[in-house]
């Protein structure tokens, strides 16, 4: 399937791969069991009556499991709320180490090829004939490079095809883009090159980026880009401020609480990063993410009372009059203009060390 | 709140298998299979319906003989537990100081009962299905 995928730092495999005409892009985030957040707002925005065919959908671990459904259109909206609010971690993983990882993901593998329908598949298939492109971002290990996967024209390749191979490679995109390594096997996906027989090792596509908009070299700083997109619609599926907790001394624990961290950091500095190409390119800049006052208590991973409250604040959010903020949410601390040099200055309302305590 | 703490595992095993085997019921009218029907690798899901234990979790067990064993060398958790003839079977699971001992019945390549940790601190279901083995990943390239 020579168009089944490009690297993602392929600048001219990107602009061809992009649909001829302008649209709205819906960006969705990695979050795990977070992506109920952007599940309810998805839903949220269909009630509302305020949900464009995105012209360009990306998703990216959690995102990508929910992207085949984003794209798909409202329709599949009770599949994509079902995806987020029936299930808990036993439909995930299964605990115990698996040589590669801490726990074996073979719940998921199953649920996601329960998900991907043969009419789901005929569907996306017909929107990519139609022009619009869904994009799942995977990290290909043994490169160190993201990939980007033309999720629509592998669709079309089940269609058109037959056989279970399409199918399958579609269905094992969604899970290794959402194997967080350490933690879920990576997924060995068969490719052959030059006649020869090779399996790629890919894992979580937020490996490479917590989001996909376009290559990195054409959304840099110094880029003089231009995204081909009239509206960006970001969803982050995760809170933009830190969250104390005291972490327990387990290995899972403490690699939870630093990669959380890790993942808050990339996920600023990409919003901002895209706030500023989005600005050069006269492309509207949207985004919403979790709100701070969102406090519901988890029980344990892919708690199904967790996913269903966040679930439910998204899809609020997601009816409201303002499901979007034009900017993304500022530092804390951070002065009113950017042209300002004050920004070494401690503010009054900085927050102390230790002060969540 | 997760204090929950190992009971007398084998006290519990061995009182519940006596209720459930003892049951004239199942005396007069079921076939007992093998021992060994069972087997092999399961994997058990664990449903919390109340207390505040983790929602749900999924394990690997092995059966050998009728006796239930952990299925890899994780030692986060350890699973232990007895399964008779009629399919009756008692296990604990061990986790992170938690401990919970569930009792129900296998049937073929399924099954399902109750479990509860910790003076019903926690209780719920489980159901488990039977599984062929994970085989090793192996990259090829030729």
């Amino acid at each position: 399937m020579p168009d089944a995928r490009f690297w993602a730092d392929s600048t001219a495999d990107f602009n061809r791969a992009l649909p001829s005409q302008p649209g709205p892009w819906l960006i969705l985030s990695t979050g795990g069991s977070d992506g109920a957040f952007g599940a309810g707002l998805l839903n949220g925005l269909s009630a509302a009556g305020n949900r464009p065919a995105y012209s360009v959908v990306t998703g990216v671990s959690t995102g990508a499991l929910m992207a085949p459904f984003a794209f798909a259109g409202s329709r599949y909206d009770d599949a994509l709320k079902a995806a987020y609010t029936q299930i808990s971690a036993a439909d995930v993983f299964e605990v115990g180490s698996t040589g590669e990882s801490f726990v074996d993901s073979w719940p998921l593998k199953d649920l996601i090829a329960k998900q991907i329908t043969p009419a789901l598949l005929a569907d996306i298939a017909a929107e990519h004939r139609r022009g619009r492109r869904l994009f799942v971002i995977t990290t290909d290990l043994d490169a160190q490079r993201s990939v980007v996967w033309n999720m629509g024209a592998i669709a079309v390749h089940a269609v058109d095809d037959g056989g279970d191979a399409a199918p399958n490679l579609f269905r094992s995109v969604l899970l290794a883009s959402g194997s967080v390594p350490g933690a879920f096997p990576p997924v060995l996906i068969a490719v052959e090159s030059n006649g020869k027989k090779f399996s790629e090792m890919h894992a979580d596509g937020g490996v490479g980026g917590q989001f996909f908009v376009a290559p990195l070299g054409l959304t840099a700083s110094t880029s003089g880009y231009r995204i081909p997109a009239t509206q960006l619609y970001i969803v982050v599926n995760s809170g933009l401020q830190s969250d104390f907790a005291v972490v327990q001394p387990t290995t899972p624990s403490i690699l939870t609480q630093a990669v959380g961290m890790a993942v808050n950091v990339d996920l600023r500095l990409m919003l901002d990063r895209i706030y500023v190409a989005a600005k050069n390119s006269g492309t509207g800049f949207n985004v919403a993410a979790i709100p701070a006052s969102f406090s519901a208590p988890s029980r344990g991973p892919f708690d199904p009372q967790y996913m269903g409250a966040l679930f439910s604040v998204g899809f609020d959010q997601g009816r409201s009059a303002t499901p979007f903020a034009s900017a993304p949410p500022p530092y804390p601390g951070q002065p009113p203009s950017t042209q300002s040099n004050d920004s070494d200055q401690p503010q009054a309302n900085d927050p102390k060390p230790g002060a969540d305590r | 709140m997760r204090t929950l703490r190992t009971v007398g595992t084998a006290m519990t095993i061995a009182a519940l298998l006596t209720a459930i085997a003892a049951s004239p019921s199942d005396a007069a009218t079921r076939r007992y299979a093998p021992l060994h029907a069972y087997d092999g690798l399961w994997s058990v899901s664990i449903q919390t319906e109340a207390g505040p234990c983790d929602p749900s979790y999924r394990y690997p067990a092995r059966i050998v003989g009728g006796q239930v064993l952990q299925a890899d060398n994780d030692f986060n958790y350890q699973i232990s537990g007895v399964v008779v003839s009629n399919g009756a079977i008692a296990v604990t699971v061990s986790r992170g100081g938690q401990s919970a001992t569930g009792y129900g019945r296998l049937r073929g390549t399924v099954g399902g009962g109750r479990w509860s940790a910790g003076g019903n601190t926690c209780y719920g279901t489980w159901s488990a299905m039977r599984r062929t083995g994970r085989s090793a990943m192996q990259r090829a390239a030729n």
